[in-house]
């Protein structure tokens, strides 16, 4: 008996065990699979080949050229890939190139930290990049959440590359994830409208390469949470009024298997975490795992809690944080092994931030403090700031941000290292990839050194900002306006 | 030496009170890690006291290089490995750093691309801090950098542990006009709590209400250090969100110990509470203890030695400094009330609707040691008790009474209009009501002089240093010359008071501090 057939019994609506038909969209009438969509994925490719031009992959291969050909997208000033409204489809950087509006960049670096005196982040090395595929599979790009991407190589100044349409209706975008060659992005709906779109992009020039609709949703559907990318699967929870977990076929969109809850939970609008072939997703009042290749639930354990942030696996352990409490789960029993409280306050509906590991501690935004534990739950150190966003990790430097600054702190004794400020609060998680760090409001996006917290030489900046992911060197940057932006770094 | 036996032994070289011998410390629920049972719906009885371990960085290996965790380094042990091995990966093993006094935990710094350390953990304690050279330590004591002897310093609200408003070793007489006036919170709708301070700094706390809505409003806290001599900000904490996010957050009144700076945090939400402990001369936060939902008041803690006391609505907490964990937390007040506790004795005291509590140090056991005559006022009293070292005086509103710490009885009880706290110095007693500032004999309670019958609305607690004693209302400050009980000088606006570093500091509610240096 598979471990998902020993487990049928919990609280989900199962399809028959043993059954690897996927779960149907009975009714919607609009996946991937349906006449309709194929003609719609028609037309969206008719599109783009009418906009693409023929040297847009060669652009994306050689970097080198963009950046010279974007000299604006550099410290003189932000590079204005803002739309008034959806653009078409996608846009290339042939299309439209990037121009000046020249406002300027902030003050970066500027630091209100503790005066310990502590200058330290100058002086280190960030973490060279690694091999492999330069990926960002879900919230914070990894199971750790560590808002880093390893293996990127690139550097600013970026230049534009392309831009896309995601929701024509220009709704605020959910994080891009991407596997380095295909970008999926969804839209934030409170209510949906009937209607929730899926898309993939490719990461070289912002070509779609298919789109999953959920239509004829129930007046009360909640609308699609952040994406979870896996070998096969883009994972979401969507689209009903209860919770209901949907896994699309990476590759095509098709839907696989599709798990409705026979309770009334709350679906949570937070990544799914993909660990060890298992989909585990905060559902309140349950934190729950499936089978991420046929869905079937292994267990989902009853927390008794509202809010749910996304999961992080570290060390075959699963992390959860709600509200004030960091629990500490067995991934294959979802037995509970541990668990801190702390003090903070939170807002379940504004909450940006969830915890984030390095891969040895974990760190966790608990507003106004940021804190440090070992992987047993011991606490390690406590920092203060406003802290509300974040945080993200690499190296040595832990960023969240606090007060409305991007904030930079020792990651193993939580001193201050430097501050980094604009003219409006950032909003967003800060990214990091090869030594610097990127950091977004709605209105623009930065980099930032992350030894020193300037902007340095390499100064730039662009308009407008959003949620940031990395991967396939691209930064993408899940603009308000229903737009996902892409630009190249340096190489 | 655990919290019990160093207030022990403290009570028996210094007094002759006995604390009777306590059953150990309370355990509390909802606070530090805990192992559970496996089953989820136990998750909220968890127990535990919070303490983690001490943290030993790992031996430094390869090129590690060496860790500085001397003594003028944070609490951590912040120890960053010699910069000669950087960039060799894969050998930066975690330097070894010192830990501070009291368990502090070292924690390697890295170096390379290696492993980058251990995480510190454990309970942080202020590195030992030496004091200057001009510290005569034959005849003073060195505490944190600070000679204590002499010392013009005002570490909680009344300046010291029996909150008796004195500044003892100030001697100057009323200033001559303002060093510096700093902004600290914005004049909308904010308050800037009683300051504390030594020789060199002046710690400040604001209470920025960015909201007018009284049932929900949004705040936006900071705690400052201030240089004492200009008003240079030193560090700041910003506790507070940008406009985007509005924050509960509700900081207390700071209390100034041992190098560490206490600051209660409280929640207008349902979220937990908690004890913020800052390194005062860096504004570190070395840690801090989590309680669970509920309503501080922000009264200013009391550190004596080891423990740390302060109140919230329901009772009397306790905290061990040496194991950052909570020592006891006593709900027999049986009156909700801010205030701040008091030592004298060996013991810890708490007036609260008419009544004087005497709290075992160590357990927290408490026994009534006497109680004023019902009054009229159904509502408690908000501030602190005082003494002289002898007696004990507190305002319960329409009285204010004298107790001795070991009489049943209240030692006299004198009606009238007073709110507020008391100041006791140099054998006279102050107390603000009856829209005068009166003195008044500590033994009897019988008036002694009466002056300033102008203001109807004094209202901060008076203090005292040399000859003159001081009171303010919003509007204004005054200083009497005890001697002729004459209106020495005023100066507007006034606010809460502190004296210290040679200096009257006046927390105002228009959002500044202002620092006005006593006269010769």
């Amino acid at each position: 008996m598979t471990r998902a057939c020993a487990l049928l019994l919990v609280s989900l609506a199962l399809p028959a065990c043993g059954s690897h038909a996927p779960a149907s969209h009975a009714g919607d009438g609009g996946d991937a699979d349906g006449a309709g969509d194929r003609t719609e994925a028609a037309r969206d490719v008719a599109a783009r080949e009418d906009v693409a031009t023929p040297d847009l992959a060669e652009r994306a291969d050689t970097p080198d050229a963009l950046a010279s050909e974007a000299p604006d997208a550099s410290a003189d000033g932000l590079a204005d890939a803002a739309v008034d409204g959806p653009a078409d489809v996608f846009e290339s950087a042939s299309a439209d190139a990037p121009t000046s509006d020249a406002p300027d960049a902030p003050a970066g670096g500027s630091s209100d930290a503790p005066a310990s005196g502590d200058t330290a982040g100058g002086e280190r090395d960030a973490p060279p990049a690694e091999a492999g595929p330069s990926q960002w599979l879900t919230l914070g790009g990894d199971q750790l959440r560590s808002g880093f991407n390893r293996v990127e190589r690139g550097r600013p100044p970026l230049s534009f590359a392309w831009r896309a349409t995601v929701d024509p209706d220009g709704r605020a975008l959910w994080p891009a994830v991407s596997d380095g060659k295909t970008a999926y992005a969804t839209a934030i709906m409170e209510r949906p409208d009937r209607t929730v779109h899926v898309l993939a992009f490719a990461v070289s020039d912002g070509a779609p390469i298919w789109e999953h609709t959920f239509d004829n949703l129930p007046s009360s559907s909640t609308g699609p949470s952040q994406l979870t990318l896996t070998d096969d699967h883009v994972l979401l929870s969507c689209c009903e009024s209860e919770m209901k977990i949907e896994a699309l076929f990476a590759s095509t969109g098709k839907a696989h298997w599709s798990m409705a809850s026979s309770r009334p939970f709350h679906q949570s609008v937070w990544a799914p975490l993909a660990f060890d072939n298992d989909v585990i997703v905060g559902n309140s009042p349950n934190l729950c795992a499936l089978d991420e290749h046929s869905g079937m639930p292994l267990h989902c354990d009853l927390n008794g809690n509202w809010t749910f942030l996304s999961s992080l696996a570290l060390e075959g352990t699963v992390y959860t944080q709600f509200g004030a409490r960091l629990w500490a789960a067995d991934p294959v029993t979802g037995l509970n092994t541990r668990m801190i409280t702390f003090d903070g306050f939170y807002d379940s509906y504004s909450e940006t931030g969830v915890p984030a590991s390095d891969g040895k501690n974990l760190y966790v935004v608990s507003p106004p403090k940021l804190r440090a534990f070992t992987p047993d739950l011991t606490p390690g150190w406590v920092a203060v700031g406003g802290f509300q966003i974040g945080p993200v990790i690499a190296g040595h430097v832990v960023l969240a941000i606090g007060s409305g600054k991007l904030k930079a702190l020792d990651a193993l004794t939580g001193d201050p290292l430097w501050t980094f400020a604009s003219d409006q609060a950032f909003t967003y998680p800060p990214v990091i990839a090869n030594g610097f760090a990127y950091v977004a409001n709605g209105d623009a996006v930065y980099a930032v050194d992350l030894a020193t917290g300037k902007t340095g030489a390499d100064a730039w900046a662009a308009k407008p900002g959003g949620w940031l992911s990395i991967a396939g060197g691209r930064l993408f940057v899940a603009q308000t306006n229903g737009t996902l932006t892409a630009y190249s770094f340096t190489r | 030496m655990s919290l019990g036996a160093v207030l022990r032994v403290a009570v028996a070289a210094a007094l002759p009170l006995v604390i009777a011998a306590g059953g150990g410390c309370e355990r509390w629920h909802v606070l530090g890690t805990a192992n559970l049972d496996g089953t989820a719906g136990t998750a909220g009885s968890a127990v535990g006291a919070g303490e983690g371990a001490a943290g030993t960085g790992p031996a430094g290996t390869g090129a590690a290089g060496t860790a500085d965790a001397s003594a003028d380094a944070d609490a951590m042990g912040t120890g960053l490995a010699g910069t000669g091995a950087a960039g060799t990966a894969g050998t930066g093993a975690a330097g070894t750093a010192a830990a501070g006094e009291s368990g502090g935990a070292g924690a390697g710094g890295a170096a390379g691309t290696g492993d980058i350390g251990t995480l510190a953990v454990g309970c942080p304690a202020p590195p030992p801090r030496p004091c200057p050279a001009s510290c005569d330590l034959a005849h003073s004591n060195c505490v944190q950098g600070v000679c204590t002897n002499g010392a013009r310093r005002w570490l909680t609200l009344g300046g010291d542990n029996r909150h008796s408003g004195w500044a003892v070793n100030e001697t100057g007489g009323p200033p001559v006009k303002r060093a510096w006036r700093v902004q600290v919170s914005k004049p909308i709708v904010s308050e800037v709590l009683p300051v504390v301070a030594d020789d060199d700094t002046v710690y400040v706390v604001d209470k920025y209400v960015r909201s007018t809505n009284q049932f929900f409003p949004s705040t936006n806290d900071h705690v400052w250090a201030l240089a004492a001599s200009d008003g240079h900000t030193r560090w700041s904490v910003d506790f507070g969100f940008p406009a985007e996010f509005p924050t509960d957050v509700v900081l207390g009144m700071p209390t100034l110990a041992d190098g560490r700076l206490f600051v209660t945090e409280g929640q207008a939400s349902l979220s937990p509470s908690a004890l913020d402990v800052f390194l005062a001369r860096t504004g570190k936060l070395l840690w801090a203890q989590t309680f669970e939902p509920g309503h501080f008041t922000g009264w200013a803690p009391l550190a004596v030695g080891p423990a740390l006391y302060f109140q919230d609505d329901n009772g009397l907490r306790a905290i061990d400094l040496d194991r950052c964990a909570p020592a006891f937390y006593n709900k027999n007040l049986g009156s909700a009330a801010g205030f701040s506790p008091l030592a004298l004795g060996g013991a810890i005291f708490t007036f609260t609707g008419g009544k004087l509590q005497r709290f075992d140090p160590v357990t927290g056991n408490d026994l009534i040691v006497a109680a004023i005559p019902p009054t009229n006022y159904d509502y408690s009293q908000y501030g602190a008790p005082v003494s002289d070292g002898d007696a004990i005086y507190g305002i319960h509103p329409g009285t204010l009474s004298a107790f001795k710490p070991d009489h049943d009885a209240p030692l006299w009880v004198m009606q009238g209009q007073y709110d507020g706290i008391p100041a006791v110095a140099n054998g006279v007693l102050y107390a603000i009501g009856d829209r005068q500032l009166s003195a008044r004999d500590p033994a009897t309670g019988e008036i002694s002089w009466t002056a300033f019958d102008g203001e109807y609305a004094l209202r901060y607690p008076p203090v005292v240093a040399g000859n003159w004693v001081y009171a303010a209302s919003e509007a204004h400050v005054y200083a009497f010359d005890i001697r002729t009980h004459k209106l020495a000088w005023t100066e507007s606006p006034g606010g809460w008071l502190s004296i210290a570093a040679g200096q009257l500091l006046v927390a105002q509610p228009d959002g500044y501090v202002s620092a006005y240096p006593l006269s010769p």
